[in-house]
C-alpha cells in the first residue's frame, strides 16, 4: 500500500498514524531529559554526601523500591474496584452506590500525606502500610470510572441484548464492560500517576522510593541530589502515562 | 394450511400489569390471541401501554396478573433467557453492539444457542444475503460504518438469526427519514411473504399500521384494546369516538390504499398499432401501442380528446391509480401487466364503489 493510499483510505487510519507518532516522541523525550540529567551530574563537582546519595546502585534500588509500589498498589487498586464498581452497578446494590462513593471521595479529599501519617500511626510503618495508603487514595478514580463507564452504557443496547436472551452475566461481559472499557482505562490511568507522585511520600513512613532521594536533598541541603530525585518522579509519572496510553489503545475496543 | 392459519401463536390471557406506587394499573385484564403468520400491529398513542404489552411477550417485562401463552405453551413461568431465543426482537433504536462486527452482531443469539462456527458463518451469509446486504462487503464491518437504514436492516437480521417463530418489532422504522422507511417497509412485507413468521409490531403511526398490519390493535386509555380488527373495518366501522379520533381525517383515503388494481374489474379499451388506423367504429376508446403492446397515447380517450395515458399496473394499489388519473386528467386509467402491454382500463367510478367493499380481502 502506498502512502498516497492510506491517505485516502480514512481520515479515522490518519489520526491513528497521528496518534503512534505521539507513543514514539514521549519515550524519545523522556530519554532525552535523563541523559540531560546525567551530563548535568556529570558536570558538577559532587562532594562525599552528594556521591554516596546518588551512586547508580543506591538510584536503581530506589527506583525499583518506587515502581513496585506503584505496580503492587495498582495492581490492588484496579482488582478492588473494579469488582465492586460492577456490584455496585447491579440493579438490586444500586442503592448502595451512594453511601460507598461518598466515602471514597472522603477518601480522596483527605490529603495523601494525611492518610500516610494516620496509617503510620495506627497501623505501622514499612511497603505494605505505604501501599496501603496508596490503594485508599487511588482507589476513587477507579471504582468511580467503573462505575460512571458501566452506567454510561446504552440502556437500548442492554435491552436489546436483554431481549435477544443473553444472559445478565452475558450482557456484562459480552456488552458492559467492553463499551465500559474507555471510561475505565482513564481512570486507571488517573490512580497510576496518583500512585507515582504519592509513593514519592512513602519514604516518611520508612518504604524507600525515589521520595529517598527528595527527602536527602532537602534535608541535606544538596541541590543535585533533591534534583535528581524529582526529575526521576517525574520522568517515571510521565514513563507510566505514556505505557497506560499504549495499554489503553490497544485495549479499546475497535469499532467505537 | 387452513389449520396453520387459525394456529394462535401468541395469547395474552387477562394479563396486566401495575407497577407499585400507582393507582392505576398500566395494563389491566388484557387479552390478545396473535395467529401463526400474521402481523398484528399494537397501534396507540404514547404511554398507552403497546410497548408494555409487547415486552410482556417476552418477560422483558414481568406481569403482575394473568398467563402468557405461547404456541400453545404456558410461558408465564419459564426460564425468560431461554423463551427470549425463540424470539426475535427489533427495537426503534436498533441497539448494534458497537464494538462487535456486523457478522458477530448477527451471530450473538446463535452462538448463546452454542451453534458451532460453520454453521453459525452460514446462516449469517444467509441472512446478509436475504435483507440485500452484500456478505463479503458487509460482515466485517462496524456498524458506525453503516447507514441508518442498513442498521435497521442488520437489526432484523440479528432478529432473525436462530429462526425464531415470533418477531417482536418495537417501532423499528420510527428514527429512519421517510423515504428510507418506506422502503424498509416494503422489503419487510417483501420478506415477511418469504419467511411467514408471527410478528407484533408496534407503532403510532396510524399510516404504517395500515399499510403492513393484518391485525391492528388500537389501545385506549389505562392500558385496555379499545379495538382489534383488520385496516379495512377499522377504517370504516371504528368502534368508538376514541378509535374514530384516533384514525383521524382521510380514513377513506387510507382504504384506497389497502385495495390493489387487480381488486377490481378492468373494461376492454381497443389498442391499434398505428395512428393512421385511427377512426374506430362509433367512436370506441382507442389507444394507440407500440410494437410490444405498450401504450403510448389515446387517439380518443375516455375524456373525447387525444393525450398521454394514465398507467398502471395490477399490483399498484387504488391510491396510486388515483393519483395517475389525476396527474393525468383522466377517468380512466390503462391498466397493463408487468411486461408493459396493455391489459384493459380502469374506470374512475369503479374505483370509487370498489373502495371498502373489497378491501378486506388482501393478500
Amino acid at each position: 500500500m502506498t502512502a498516497a493510499t492510506v491517505r485516502t483510505t480514512a481520515p479515522a487510519r490518519d489520526g491513528r498514524l497521528r496518534g503512534w507518532a505521539g507513543t514514539v516522541v514521549t519515550p524519545l523525550l523522556l530519554l532525552a531529559v535523563v541523559a540531560g540529567l546525567y551530563a548535568y551530574l556529570h558536570a558538577q563537582n559532587l562532594d562525599d554526601i552528594e556521591r554516596r546519595s546518588l551512586d547508580r546502585d543506591v538510584i536503581l534500588r530506589l527506583l525499583l523500591q518506587h515502581v513496585e509500589l506503584v505496580a503492587v498498589s495498582s495492581v490492588v487498586v484496579i482488582a478492588v474496584a473494579v469488582p465492586l464498581g460492577v456490584l455496585l452497578t447491579r440493579p438490586g446494590l444500586r442503592v448502595a452506590a451512594t453511601p460507598i462513593l461518598a466515602v471514597a471521595n472522603l477518601g480522596q479529599a483527605v490529603p495523601s500525606i494525611g492518610v500516610l501519617v494516620l496509617l503510620a500511626v495506627t497501623v505501622g510503618t514499612g511497603f505494605r502500610m505505604a501501599t496501603l495508603a496508596l490503594v485508599l487514595v487511588a482507589l476513587l478514580s477507579v471504582l468511580r470510572n467503573t462505575m460512571v463507564g458501566l452506567t454510561g452504557v446504552d440502556r437500548a443496547l442492554i435491552d436489546a441484548a436483554r431481549g435477544m436472551g443473553l444472559t445478565r452475566t452475558t450482557v456484562l461481559f459480552r456488552v458492559e464492560l467492553p463499551l465500559a472499557v474507555p471510561v475505565m482505562l482513564a481512570g486507571v490511568r488517573v490512580a497510576l500517576i496518583l500512585n507515582v507522585g504519592n509513593a514519592a511520600l512513602a519514604t516518611y513512613t520508612n518504604a524507600g522510593g525515589l521520595g529517598t532521594l527528595i527527602q536527602a536533598g532537602i534535608a541535606l541541603n544538596r541541590l543535585p541530589v533533591l534534583l535528581t530525585g524529582s526529575i526521576l518522579t517525574a520522568v517515571l509519572a510521565l514513563a507510566v502515562d505514556w505505557f497506560a496510553g499504549v495499554v489503553e489503545r490497544v485495549v479499546r475496543p475497535r469499532g467505537l | 394450511m387452513a389449520d396453520d392459519d387459525t394456529r394462535t401463536m401468541i395469547r395474552l390471557d387477562r394479563v396486566s400489569k401495575s407497577y407499585p406506587g400507582q393507582a392505576e394499573p398500566a395494563i389491566a385484564d388484557l387479552t390478545l390471541e396473535v395467529r401463526a403468520g400474521e402481523i398484528v400491529v399494537l397501534l396507540g398513542p404514547s404511554g398507552c401501554g403497546k410497548t408494555t404489552t409487547m415486552r410482556m411477550i417476552n418477560r422483558l417485562i414481568e406481569p403482575t396478573g394473568g398467563r402468557v401463552y405461547f404456541d400453545g405453551e404456558d410461558v408465564t413461568a419459564v426460564n425468560a433467557d431461554h423463551l427470549r431465543r425463540r424470539i426475535g426482537y427489533v427495537i426503534q433504536q436498533i441497539g448494534l453492539l458497537p464494538h462487535l462486527t456486523v457478522g458477530a452482531n448477527i451471530a450473538m443469539v446463535p452462538r448463546a444457542l452454542g451453534w458451532d462456527k460453520k454453521r453459525t458463518t452460514a446462516r449469517v451469509t444467509e441472512l446478509l444475503d436475504l435483507l440485500g446486504l452484500d456478505p463479503r462487503t458487509y460482515r466485517k464491518r462496524y456498524p458506525k460504518q453503516l447507514s441508518g437504514g442498513e442498521q435497521q436492516r442488520v437489526g432484523v437480521a440479528r432478529a432473525l438469526a436462530a429462526d425464531p417463530p415470533v418477531m417482536l418489532m418495537d417501532e423499528p422504522f420510527g428514527a429512519l427519514d421517510p423515504i428510507i422507511r418506506d422502503r424498509l417497509q416494503d422489503e419487510f412485507l417483501a420478506l415477511q411473504k418469504k419467511i411467514q413468521k408471527t410478528i407484533v409490531f408496534v407503532t403510532h403511526d396510524i399510516e404504517e399500521a395500515v399499510k403492513l398490519g393484518d391485525r391492528i390493535a388500537i389501545f385506549g386509555t389505562g392500558g385496555r384494546i379499545a379495538q382489534f380488527d383488520t385496516p379495512a373495518k377499522l377504517l370504516t366501522e371504528p368502534a368508538d369516538d376514541f378509535v374514530a379520533s384516533f384514525i383521524g381525517s382521510g380514513g377513506a383515503v387510507r382504504l384506497l390504499g389497502l385495495s390493489q388494481v387487480a381488486d377490481l374489474p378492468i373494461e376492454d379499451v381497443r389498442t391499434v398499432a398505428s395512428a393512421d388506423a385511427s377512426s374506430g367504429p362509433d367512436g370506441a376508446l382507442t389507444l394507440l401501442v407500440d410494437d410490444g403492446g405498450a401504450p403510448v397515447r389515446w387517439l380518443r380517450g375516455a375524456s373525447g380528446v387525444a393525450g398521454r395515458p394514465a398507467v398502471v399496473r395490477p399490483s399498484q394499489s387504488l391510491y396510486e391509480a388515483l393519483d395517475a388519473m389525476l396527474a393525468a386528467h383522466d377517468d380512466l386509467a390503462v391498466v397493463v401487466d408487468d411486461d408493459g402491454a396493455v391489459r384493459g382500463g380502469l374506470r374512475w367510478a369503479a374505483v370509487l364503489h370498489g373502495t371498502g367493499t373489497e378491501a378486506g380481502s388482501r393478500t
